[in-house]
């Protein structure tokens, strides 16, 4: 009696850990389809599974495969969408960023960022979604080192060897705490978009968010801006060269 | 007396001079009296301007106006000159008059025999066929005018006089400054030339300016050339030339003069962009220009430097030429090109020939052609695009001394990599792990046990370090504690087996327990001490310790094995029953 429920714990065990697995093997099947698709020349067919895909998971290639897709089908505005969202999870893959480059080349509005020291650029690239993963080892790292050095602390009879374990276990604990920052700031990018691409061919950017705001200018599909607000169907955005301006949220996609 | 009679006679001196004046009359009217009708050219372009000048040959006109000559507009004259000539006794009188007529007639202009009334009587000139031809064709259309007729009215003034008014994009057109002055003491102190907007020009050197008497509309005016420019239009549409000005003082005698000023009237050029259709590879707009390549030999050895020269010829802005780009075999390394220009620049426009100088050294041996050049060009003359080609090259080169010349010496001819079009990356085809959107990207529990382990970690030594601070403090109660153990270690390790270790693991056991010395182990101390806690107890060890002492003292022969047993029983029931 006693050997059939550990055979039944076991055997429920088995399964759900398979169910996960199970789960997973069908975007993936999918994600093939979907590169035949395209490698076949369907690239309307591959872009609608690729997006399928990404409506379920989280998935690098799929984003980055989509926005290939939507390249050659010429729908820049998509194109950048998928390539933005794809940078958020790995945004140092070398395709990634010649891919952008190209379409960038494409885009209608040509802009120049403003001159700065590329301090917030180069905070804004530490705490992606990619780097979640990097900045939790970082901080389990350090967490793991504080509890380690203070417990060593304990094996010292000399003073000054124990406080100086209790200093670097603080040192430490402060290192491990900056690193849980970087992972809240990280899951904070995951589930917050900051940023938008136009998908309109043109669209008016205005002053106030309202129809009669005046027209300060206009953007094109394809374009990236960061968001700065959003009120009641408009989104003020700015763009890199420091102009700021309300958008429709209909001519808008968040990245 | 002999000088008296030497001296000819009243009568004789009357005979000699009336002879005389015979055969000066006699010579006089043995000239006949003549009209002569010349012209400046017999061959001119329409618009020019063509002097018609009609000499009096020993004979006066009594009344002189200027000819009706139909496709000749009169514009000035008559400027007159006379001379006389004695020439073996013969005397020839001259009187000349001089007109100015603006060719108006399409091909050519008969100037028929006049009937002129003189002091001779009647006379007849000659006639005289002029030819002309048509102008350019850009120019045609907008007549040129003689800008000394049309716009020289007032006693000074400047003017921009353009050889053409119709030009097309790249032409060159000569433009000439001049200053008309009808005063005799004029002091030019300043004049200003306008910079040419949309042209690039060419200054033709001219001698230091000085005036020049002209007869203009009867008038007569000092005219000073200070200025001649070749420009090239670099811009289509039209464009007004003005802003010539002068700033001069007119003295008018010794103690007083005044400032006098003069500006030009506006001149407008008209700018033909090239007609459509204009190949890619034109080089701009030149006059018969010609193309030549030239070869320095036709047969060399490797490594042996060759020069090719291309030399282009004609008229217009020869400096535009950039260097020609001939198809080199990829054997030969190709040196930048040295530019030789011979290129005038005159009233005429320019004109000239610019020669590129390759140098080039063929790496390997083989028969090569250099292929036909061709150069074309828009030609205003004909408003045509046209092609001049130079004949393709022929090149042996054989191997030079030792193999292919120096010896080691290898060649590649490398390029730059052309991209003709550029594509996004390959989709990616490994797939990563699939994150569910429904889901964090992390497992919590996991994390959260691995972020848990070493607080835990901690927490568990500290409770161990603690317990064992306890155990150092109370060493009765922990030898207690752990004599069972210590009892069974002692059995499982004991080898041999023997009864001597056996007691000693009782007698171990017992102190642990009771917390004695050895010096107070006995039987009968031991056995009172167990009655107080546990009669049956008591007697359990007691039996056990006298069965030792039995085996011991060979009293009796048992098995060792159930006696450890039975000693590891025993303290299992003390464990159990005496905490």
């Amino acid at each position: 009696m006693v050997m059939k429920s550990r055979i039944c714990i076991l055997l429920m065990a088995i399964v759900s850990m398979a169910i996960p697995q199970m789960a997973e093997a069908q975007p993936e099947v999918d994600f093939q389809r979907a590169n035949v698709a395209y490698e076949s020349g369907d690239f309307a067919g591959a872009l609608e599974q690729y997006e399928a895909i990404l409506a379920t998971h989280r998935h690098f290639e799929s984003e980055f495969n989509a926005g290939n897709a939507a390249f050659k089908l010429d729908r820049l505005g998509t194109a950048r969408l998928h390539y933005e969202r794809a940078k958020l999870l790995s945004p140092s893959d070398e395709h990634l960023k010649a891919n952008l480059a190209l379409l960038e080349s494409n885009i209608v509005d040509r802009i120049t960022p403003v001159p700065s020291l590329g301090l917030k650029s180069w905070l804004a690239s530490w705490v992606g979604p990619g780097q979640w993963l990097a900045w939790t080892l970082w901080a389990l790292m350090w967490w793991t080192l504080t509890w380690v050095l203070w417990g060593l602390r304990w094996t010292k009879s000399n003073r000054d060897s124990r406080a100086t374990l209790g200093f670097l276990g603080l040192a430490s604990l402060a290192l491990g705490l900056a690193g849980l920052w970087g992972v809240r700031e990280c899951n904070a990018r995951m589930e917050t978009p900051g940023q938008v691409v136009v998908m309109s061919t043109r669209v008016d950017v205005k002053s106030a968010p309202i129809q009669s705001g005046t027209v300060l200018f206009q953007l094109h599909e394809g374009t990236r801006a960061c968001i700065l607000d959003r009120n009641d169907g408009w989104t003020e955005v700015e763009l890199d060269n420091g102009n700021v301006g309300w958008l429709p949220n209909n001519a808008i996609a968040d990245v | 007396m002999t000088l008296n009679s030497r001296v000819p006679s009243p009568i004789m001196r009357a005979c000699l001079s009336a002879c005389f004046m015979w055969m000066l009359c006699a010579f006089v009217t043995a000239q006949e009296a003549a009209v002569e009708l010349t012209v400046s050219s017999t061959s001119v372009t329409q618009g020019d301007m063509l002097r018609l000048t009609l000499t009096f040959v020993n004979c006066k006109v009594k009344e002189i106006e200027p000819p009706a000559l139909k496709g000749l507009d009169w514009r000035m004259g008559p400027s007159t000159s006379t001379s006389t000539q004695w020439i073996n006794g013969v005397t020839t009188s001259e009187q000349s008059y001089t007109f100015g007529y603006t060719v108006t007639a399409g091909n050519e202009v008969p100037i028929p025999s006049f009937t002129w009334r003189t002091n001779k009587g009647l006379l007849k000139s000659n006639a005289v066929r002029v030819m002309v031809e048509a102008s350019d064709a850009p120019s045609a259309k907008p007549r040129r005018e003689s800008p000394k007729t049309r716009s020289v009215q007032r006693d000074l003034m400047t003017a921009i006089e353009p050889n053409k008014r119709t030009v097309y994009l790249g032409e060159p057109l000569v433009l000439t400054y001049r200053i008309y002055n009808r005063y005799n003491n004029l002091d030019v102190r300043n004049y200003d030339i306008p910079e040419l907007e949309g042209f690039w020009k060419e200054t033709v050197q001219a001698p230091e300016a000085r005036w020049e008497p002209q007869l203009i509309n009867g008038k007569r005016y000092n005219v000073a050339t200070v200025r001649q420019v070749v420009a090239f239009p670099q811009q289509t549409g039209t464009f007004v030339l003005e802003d010539f000005s002068l700033k001069g003082y007119l003295r008018i005698n010794f103690f007083e003069g005044r400032d006098v000023q003069a500006t030009c009237d506006p001149v407008e050029i008209t700018v033909l962009p090239i007609p459509e259709n204009a190949p890619s590879n034109s080089l701009g707009t030149f006059a018969n220009l010609a193309v030549q390549q030239t070869l320095s030999s036709d047969s060399v050895t490797t490594n042996e430097a060759i020069t090719v020269e291309v030399t282009f010829r004609g008229n217009g802005n020869l400096k535009f030429l950039r260097e020609p780009k001939l198809a080199w075999p990829s054997e030969f390394e190709v040196f930048e090109a040295e530019v030789k220009d011979n290129i005038s620049v005159s009233a005429r426009g320019e004109s000239g020939r610019r020669t590129f100088k390759f140098v080039a050294i063929p790496r390997a041996p083989g028969d090569y052609t250099l292929p036909p050049f061709e150069a074309v060009s828009f030609d205003p003359l004909t408003a045509s695009h046209v092609t001049s080609r130079a004949p393709g090259l022929r090149l042996h080169v054989s191997k030079g001394q030792g193999g292919d010349g120096v010896p080691g010496m290898t060649f590649t001819h490398q390029q730059d990599v052309q991209v003709l079009n550029q594509d996004v990356r390959h989709i990616a085809t490994t797939p990563s792990r699939f994150q569910p959107r429904s889901r964090p990207s992390w497992t919590p529990w996991a994390w959260g046990l691995a972020f848990a382990a070493s607080p835990l970690s901690f927490l568990g030594l500290a409770l161990v370090r603690r317990r064992r601070a306890q155990e150092d403090a109370d060493v009765v109660g922990t030898r207690r504690k752990h004599a069972l153990r210590k009892l069974e270690r002692s059995i499982k390790t004991a080898d041999p087996l023997t009864i001597e270790t056996i007691g000693e693991a009782m007698e171990q056991y017992l102190m642990a327990k009771l917390g004695w010395e050895r010096s107070q182990m006995t039987r009968e101390a031991v056995k009172a001490h167990l009655s107080a806690q546990d009669d049956a107890l008591a007697k359990q060890w007691d039996g056990f310790w006298e069965a030792c002492e039995m085996q011991r003292y060979g009293a009796s022969q048992g098995n060792l094995d159930a006696l450890a047993q039975t000693l590891l029983a025993l303290g299992e029931t003390t464990e159990s029953s005496w905490s």
